[in-house]
């Protein structure tokens, strides 16, 4: 007999489920009188804008309600959230969200495990193509998750937290964090004086944590005449000190070749360029010349390009990988924190930055069954379905086709992937 | 502690607290008075007591015509409160754009030099009342080779910087350690002066034609009033050159993508463009035949103005100068992705945005990609409905 059944059906039963039982604890959201909300569901394709709730109970009611496969707030503020109209809404002001997704990175691991795959043919790509080469079907991408991606949008959330914030005297015990439920994190600020910006003022925010229009005068350009970079020293303030501390420390934790590239091998820094500053004694020469505070730096055998090349990758590895439009956008829609992620199954989990620290993305945020005794049955519908962590144990590869017996957890995720349903 | 009374800074500096009270003409007081009189009472006396008052006046309008920034001396009396004013009410009464932008460009620079001369503490005194909290310590800051004598908080820098557009005041470029903005006094005296600039700037709601009207009634301004309105004919400033339904609203203009539109719009009324906004109309004209002339054009009404740096940003975007390399046209993704797409709005949206076009063979609309794309697409539409409008007509 064939089924017609929609194939998120199952899944969106245990949505339903899940939330009833979330309702119960559910974290607090700040203002929510004040939040528009929106709802992706599971048989619509559009998202229900404008929904506004004067107090907790009524939107939990809600999502209870309609177990939607996303839910999103408003950064923004507004007197009458509910307004269809964005003019009449009133704005008061928009939480600064900056948005670390790995989705924007480069990184080695995404060349393993992510796929773009025709809906047609079953034709697997690794290339972000739009459309299929051998029958012009649509491509669905297929994007996935392991250690290695999530360990890096963490280190760059660290990183904000630790080298951007302090700069506009924001401190880390001030700040709201979310795990977005994917591949990465949201962080609100919610300062006053961050809340009134506008789309102008946030922009140099932005700017400054993304090294973007960084012109400083003179500096940072070689000097044909002495044969010498004009850099900077540590002890200069702003991005002029970032550099040199930065650069300082680099050269103080790798003298080797293979040490750096442990570190920054998936960047391309210049091979000779490599070589000089981590495989010869002028590494010294240079590091001496930080630490005596030299702002002209000076390596031999390193001329104008050479300069503009290091330059580049210290701004590379100083700035922040962050979603810029997010920022900037004082109308944004975010994830609701405590929301089932419906690409993933996994919560959008509140931290502070210390619990943050030791969160484990592929553990902690787990809500559905890892009960060995209650599995569920999937079968495995994409060409190509990676290996995943969920808590201690790996899941797949797997093969289409396969019938498999799985944990909750391990099934809704397969599901919510896309790439298996739930029988 | 300060040498300096409420009194002698508001005469320095009228758009203080209190200078409105020593003269304001815009604040029409009594709802009973005959304006016309009250106005008469008020000018008549300046005008007596002042003879030079006229001519003082006049050579405001007619340097900064002239894109002087120099020539006037300001005093620090009463007289300086009343010319301030009086300079914001012709603005107002004309709402000529770029006589506005002349005016206050010159006034402010004028302020900027007096800014520059005033003592640190003063300054400081200064910066709060204008709501930049700036401070001036006794043990300045070394930074490099630099003793830095202030500090502003980012919160207090960020919105003064970004209504000036020169790169080296923008966050990134400027000495941030904890929270704090060291900065030079020089640097105050320029962050101040983009505050003056907002200061001149008439007041949109009382604009037009009918204070102008009034002013004309008035038996001291009405020869003044006529002396400015043929400096503007001389220098052809007419208003409408700059008006949008003017000098868009021909063929070219209904070719326009909404989100064009709407930003074209928001200069033409004088408001300030965000950078993007900047970016996407010089990009734009970059790519549809426009001349650098014509883009720089459409940024002469904005508030913050400033030539050199119009000029200079126009052709960075057409790869002149500078990098020499030419950007493309923003993709309406991207102008998606900045919220600044505007296929949906009620007033400038547009079907081919909202739902794409028929190519051909095509049975579905397919989405555009570019703004250029809409050109294309609107030119076909035109032609075709013209083409259709002749069969009906035959
Ligand atoms: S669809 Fe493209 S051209 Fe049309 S308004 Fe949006 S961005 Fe502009
Ligand atoms: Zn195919
Ligand atoms: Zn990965």
């Amino acid at each position: 007999m064939i089924s017609l059944k929609d194939p998120t059906f199952e899944l969106r039963k245990k949505f339903i489920l899940k939330y009833t039982e979330l309702v119960k604890s559910f974290p607090l959201i700040d203002k929510i009188q004040n939040r528009e909300f929106a709802f992706l569901f599971w048989d619509k394709d559009y998202m229900v804008r404008h929904r506004g709730f004067s107090n907790p109970q009524l939107f939990l009611s809600e999502l209870k309600g309609v177990a939607p496969r996303h839910a999103y707030l408003s950064a923004a503020l507004y007197n009458s959230p509910a307004d269809k109209i964005m003019s009449n809404k009133g704005w008061m002001g928009c939480d600064f969200v900056v948005d670390i997704d790995s989705d924007h990175m480069d990184l080695s691991c995404q060349k393993k495990h992510d796929f773009y795959i025709c809906v047609e043919c079953d034709y697997v790509s690794k290339e972000n193509i739009t459309k299929c080469p051998k029958c012009e079907g649509l491509i669905r991408k297929q994007l996935w998750l392991c250690d290695e991606c999530l360990q890096a949008s963490k280190n760059e959330v660290i990183k904000l937290v630790d080298d951007f914030l302090p700069d506009f005297g924001i401190i880390k015990d001030n700040i709201i964090l979310n795990f977005s439920g994917h591949r990465g994190y949201h962080i609100h600020l919610r300062e006053e004086f961050i809340r009134a910006m506008n789309s102008e003022e946030r922009r140099q925010i932005v700017d400054y944590m993304t090294a973007t229009n960084f012109e400083p005068d003179d500096f940072f350009m070689y000097k044909q005449n002495i044969g010498s970079f004009l850099g900077s020293t540590i002890d200069d303030a702003g991005w002029k000190g970032r550099i040199a501390n930065n650069f300082l420390k680099i050269l103080n934790k790798h003298d080797s070749i293979e040490s750096f590239d442990l570190e920054f091998g998936h960047l391309d820094l210049d091979a000779k360029i490599k070589h000089i500053l981590f495989g010869t004694d002028k590494r010294e020469h240079i590091r001496n010349q930080l630490l005596n505070k030299n702002k002209y730096w000076t390596i031999r055998d390193v001329g104008k390009i050479g300069w503009e090349k290091i330059k580049k990758f210290l701004l590379t590895i100083s700035k922040c990988d962050i979603d810029v439009p997010v920022s900037i956008d004082t109308h944004r829609l975010i994830r609701v924190q405590g929301s089932i992620h419906g690409k993933t199954g996994f919560i959008v989990k509140p931290l502070d930055y210390y619990e943050m620290i030791n969160f484990n993305p592929l553990s902690d945020p787990i809500v559905f069954s890892m009960d060995q005794k209650k599995l569920v049955k999937m079968e495995i519908t994409t060409p190509k379905c990676p290996e995943i962590r969920i808590q201690a144990e790996y899941y797949g590869p797997y093969t289409k086709g396969e019938k498999i017996d799985l944990p909750e957890a391990v099934g809704v995720f397969l599901a919510c992937k896309g790439v298996a349903i739930l029988l | 502690m300060s040498n300096y009374n409420a009194y002698s800074l508001v005469y320095k500096y009228p758009w203080l607290e209190g200078g409105r009270e020593i003269f304001d003409p815009t604040s029409v007081s009594n709802e009973d008075e005959d304006p016309i009189e009250y106005y008469n009472q008020l000018f008549t006396k300046y005008f007596e007591s002042y003879p030079d008052f006229h001519d003082k006046l006049l050579q405001v309008f007619s340097l900064a015509l002239d894109k002087k920034e120099s020539g006037i001396i300001l005093t620090g009396d009463e007289i300086n409160v009343i010319l301030f004013y009086t300079v914001k009410t012709i603005l107002t009464a004309f709402d000529n754009r770029v006589m506005e932008n002349h005016v206050s460009n010159l006034i402010s620079k004028l302020y900027h030099q007096r800014l520059l001369e005033e003592t640190e503490q003063n300054l400081e005194v200064l910066c709060r009342k204008m709501n930049f909290e700036c401070h001036f310590e006794k043990k300045q800051m070394q930074i490099g080779n630099v003793l830095y004598p202030c500090w502003v908080d980012v919160k207090n820098y960020v919105p003064t910087a970004s209504l000036l557009k020169d790169s080296a005041y923008q966050l990134i470029n400027r000495n941030v350690i904890n929270g704090r903005v060291y900065l030079l006094k020089d640097n105050v005296a320029r962050l101040l002066q983009e505050v003056v600039r907002r200061q001149i700037v008439p007041d949109r709601q009382k604009s037009g034609g009918e204070l102008m009207d009034l002013l004309k009634k008035i038996t001291h301004l009405s020869p003044l009033i006529d002396d400015i309105t043929k400096l503007i004919e001389k220098k052809k400033l007419t208003q409408t050159q700059y008006e949008s339904t003017n000098v868009y609203e021909n063929v070219d203009y209904a070719l326009y993508p909404p989100c064009i539109k709407y930003i074209l719009n928001k200069a033409t009324n004088g408001v300030n463009l965000t950078h993007s906004e900047r970016l996407h109309i010089a990009f734009f004209y970059a790519n549809t035949n426009h001349t650098v002339e014509e883009t720089v054009d459409v940024f002469r009404t904005l508030p913050d103005f400033d030539e050199k740096l119009a000029r200079y940003h126009v052709e960075f975007s057409r790869g002149i100068g500078g990098k020499g390399k030419k950007y493309r046209i923003y993709s309406c993704a991207k102008v998606k992705s900045i919220d600044m797409c505007k296929a949906l709005d009620k007033e400038y949206g547009d079907i081919i945005c909202a739902q794409g076009v028929f190519r051909k063979g095509e049975v579905r609309r397919i989405p555009i990609k570019t703004p250029k794309d809409f050109v294309f697409w609107k030119n076909v539409e035109i032609k075709r409905k013209l083409r259709e409008d002749k069969v009906q007509k035959k």
